[in-house]
C-alpha cells in the first residue's frame, strides 16, 4: 500500500509537471512579445521591463524553462495584469467559493442518481427505465448553463423563490447546484443502472433473495456497493468536466470563484491568470484521482492485489 | 421474487442511427447553403433591425423571422451561419482529434511498453486537465478565430480518442487471429492495417461521432465565456454568449441558437450510440 500511495504520488509529480510544460509552452507560442501579453496593454515600457527580466525573455529557452518551473515551484504563478495582484492570492481567494459549490454539486449528484438508479432497476423495461435512458441522453445535449438559465427563468424570475444570482445566502447555491447536478445525476444514474443490472445475475442475490431478505434491501446492501466500485474511476474522470461546468454554471449565476475568474481573464487577455486557472484545475483533477484510485483500494480487497 | 433476467435494454436501434444521421445531413446542407439560404449578411448592422428603442425585433417581425440580434442583425441569418461555424469546427476538429487519437492509441498498443507507457500517460493528462480551462486557454493563446477554435477543440478530443482507441486494440491484440495472422507470416505492419484496424475503427468512429456533438457542446460552452470565434462572426456559442443578458426580455435570442445546438448535439448523440451498440453486441 505505502508502495503504491508513493508511486500514484509520483506519477502526480509528473502529471503537474507536464501540466506546467504545457502551460509554459502555451505562453511560449503567444505571437508578438510574450511580456507584452503578460503585461497587458496598458503596460508601461518600464513594467514590460521588468517582467522581461523576472521571466527572463532575453535569456536562452534552456535558461528560461527550468527558471519557470523552479518558480511554479514555489507557488509564484505571475501577476495578474487585469486584478493587479499576483496569480496566486486570486486564486486562494477564488478557490475555495469553487471547491464549495463543486462539492455541493457532487454530493447532490450523488443523491439524485443513485436513488434513480435504485427506483429505476427494480422496475426494468418500465417507463420510468426507458424516460431514465432517454432523459440522460436529452440531458448531456444541452450544456449546463442552459439548464442554469432555464431554472433561472422559471424559479427566480418567474416565480422568485430564489435570488437570481450572487452567492450571498445558502438559497442563492440551490439553482446552480441543480443546475449541475440534475444533468450529472443522470449521467450517473444511467451508468449505475447498468453496473446494477450486471450485477443483477450474480450468485450472492439469487441466494440472498432466497434466504427471503426483501428484493429492496438486497439491492441497496449487496448489489449497490459491488455496482459503485467500477464507477469510482469513472466518477473521477468525470470530475474533469463538472469542474468544467462549475466554472461555467459560476458564471451565468454570477457567483465569485474560479469561473468568473476565468470569464474576466479571458475578455481581458490575462494570459497569466489563464494559466494559473488552467493549472490549478489540473491540479485538481489529478488529485481527485489519486484520492479515487486509493478508495477503491481502501473499500475492495480485490483490487489490494 | 426471483429477479427476472437482464430487461429489454431500451434501444433506439437502427432507426436512431437513421434519424441521427438524416438530421446531421440536413444540417450540413443547411451550412453549406447557409449563403444562398440567409435572408441577409449575417454581420450586417441593419438601422432596420432594431426597433424604435433601440431593442431588437422579436420574432415574426416584418421581413426578419426570428427577429434580429442586440446590433439589428438578422437572427436567422446568424444561426444559419453560426451553425455552420460550429458545426464544421466540431467537425474539422474532431476529425483531426481522431486521427491523431487512432495514430497515437495504436502507436502505443503496437509499439515497444516503454514508449507506449508514455503515449498513454501523455493522453492520461490530456484527460486529467478540464477540457473548457484546457480549450480556453488555447483559444486566448492563439487568438481568437475559427482556427484557434478548432486546434483548442481538437486539443482536448485527441486524448479521449487515443484512450478508446488503446483500450480496444489491446483487446483485440490478444485475439488467436492475430496469434494466426502472426504464425503464417504476415508482418507486424500489415496486421496491424488489415486485421487490427478493422475492429479499432467502428468503435472510434462511434466514439468520435458522439465527440462531435460533445465538441459543439464545447463550443458554446467557450462562446459563452468569451472565448472561441471573435465577433462579428457568428457562432452558436459567441451568439449565446453575447445575447445571454437578454434571456429575459428576448428569450428567442437564446431559446433558436441553444435548439439548434440541441438538435445537432442530439443527432450526433443517435448516430453515435447507433454505431456502438453493434460493436459491443460483437464481443
Amino acid at each position: 500500500m505505502t508502495r503504491y500511495l508513493a508511486g500514484r504520488l509520483g506519477s502526480m509529480v509528473i502529471t503537474l509537471w507536464l501540466i506546467a510544460t504545457a502551460g509554459f509552452i502555451l505562453v511560449e507560442l503567444i505571437p508578438g512579445d510574450p511580456a507584452r501579453s503578460l503585461a497587458g496593454p496598458s503596460a508601461s515600457a518600464t513594467s514590460l521591463e521588468s517582467i522581461r527580466q523576472a521571466y527572463g525573455f532575453d535569456d536562452p529557452l534552456v535558461v528560461r524553462y527550468p527558471a519557470a518551473m523552479a518558480r511554479l515551484a514555489t507557488g509564484d504563478l505571475g501577476y495578474s495584469f487585469s486584478r493587479s495582484e499576483p496569480v496566486a492570492q486570486v486564486l486562494a481567494r477564488s478557490l475555495p467559493p469553487t471547491l464549495l459549490l463543486t462539492a455541493l454539486a457532487f454530493a447532490a449528484e450523488l443523491a439524485i442518481g443513485i436513488p434513480l438508479a435504485l427506483w429505476v432497476v427494480s422496475r426494468p423495461g418500465r417507463r420510468a427505465d426507458r424516460l431514465l435512458v432517454a432523459a440522460a441522453g436529452a440531458s448531456s445535449a444541452v450544456p449546463a448553463f442552459l439548464v442554469g438559465l432555464i431554472l433561472i427563468y422559471l424559479f427566480a424570475f418567474q416565480l422568485g423563490w430564489f435570488p437570481l444570482g450572487g452567492a450571498a445566502s445558502a438559497r442563492a447555491y440551490v439553482l446552480p447546484v441543480l443546475s449541475l447536478a440534475v444533468p450529472f445525476g443522470l449521467v450517473l444514474a444511467r451508468l449505475l443502472r447498468t453496473t446494477l443490472l450486471e450485477e443483477e445475475d450474480q450468485a450472492y442475490v439469487a441466494f440472498a433473495l432466497a434466504r427471503g431478505e426483501p428484493p429492496w434491501s438486497v439491492r441497496i446492501r449487496h448489489q449497490l456497493p459491488n455496482a459503485l466500485l467500477p464507477l469510482f474511476s469513472v466518477l473521477a474522470l468525470d470530475f474533469a468536466g463538472l469542474f468544467s461546468s462549475v466554472a461555467v454554471v459560476e458564471v451565468a449565476f454570477s457567483m465569485p470563484g474560479l469561473g468568473v475568474d476565468l470569464f474576466n481573464a479571458l475578455r481581458r487577455l490575462d494570459t497569466a491568470l489563464i494559466v494559473g486557472i488552467g493549472l490549478v484545475g489540473g491540479a485538481l483533477v489529478a488529485l481527485v484521482n489519486l484520492v479515487a484510485d486509493v478508495a477503491v483500494i481502501l473499500v475492495d480487497p480485490r483490487a489490494r492485489r | 421474487m426471483i429477479a427476472a433476467g437482464p430487461p429489454p435494454p431500451s434501444r433506439p436501434g437502427r432507426w436512431g442511427l437513421r434519424a441521427g444521421a438524416l438530421i446531421l445531413l440536413l444540417l450540413g446542407l443547411l451550412s453549406v447553403l447557409a449563403p444562398v439560404l440567409s435572408p441577409y449578411d449575417p454581420t450586417f448592422e441593419s438601422p432596420a433591425g432594431l426597433s424604435a428603442l433601440g431593442e431588437p425585433l422579436d420574432p415574426g417581425a416584418a421581413g426578419h423571422l426570428l427577429g434580429t440580434d442586440p446590433k439589428g442583425r438578422d437572427l436567422l441569418s446568424r444561426i444559419l451561419h453560426g451553425g455552420r461555424v460550429t458545426f464544421l469546427a466540431a467537425l474539422v476538429a474532431v476529425a483531426a482529434a481522431t486521427v491523431a487519437g487512432l495514430t497515437i492509441g495504436m502507436l502505443a498498443a503496437f509499439s515497444a511498453p516503454r514508449l507506449g507507457g508514455l503515449l498513454m500517460r501523455a493522453a492520461d493528462i490530456g484527460l486529467a486537465i478540464p477540457g473548457l480551462l484546457l480549450a480556453a486557454a488555447i483559444t486566448a493563446v492563439l487568438g481568437r478565430g475559427v482556427t484557434s477554435l478548432i486546434v483548442g477543440l481538437a486539443g482536448v478530443f485527441w486524448a479521449p480518442l487515443a484512450r478508446v482507441t488503446y483500450g480496444q486494440a489491446v483487446v483485440i491484440r490478444q485475439r488467436p487471429f492475430i496469434e494466426a495472422a502472426r504464425v503464417v507470416g504476415a508482418g507486424p505492419l500489415f496486421t496491424i492495417v488489415r486485421h487490427v484496424l478493422p475492429h479499432v475503427f467502428p468503435v472510434v468512429v462511434a466514439y468520435a461521432a458522439l465527440s462531435v456533438g460533445w465538441a459543439a457542446l464545447f463550443e458554446s460552452s467557450l462562446g459563452f465565456l468569451g472565448a472561441g470565434v471573435q465577433e462579428p462572426t457568428p457562432s452558436i456559442g459567441a451568439m449565446l454568449g453575447c445575447c445571454l443578458i437578454f434571456y429575459r426580455s428576448h428569450p428567442g435570442l437564446i431559446l433558436f441558437p441553444t435548439l439548434y445546438l440541441g438538435v445537432l448535439v442530439a443527432a450526433a448523440n443517435l448516430v453515435g450510440e447507433g454505431l456502438r451498440r453493434p460493436t459491443e453486441e460483437g464481443r
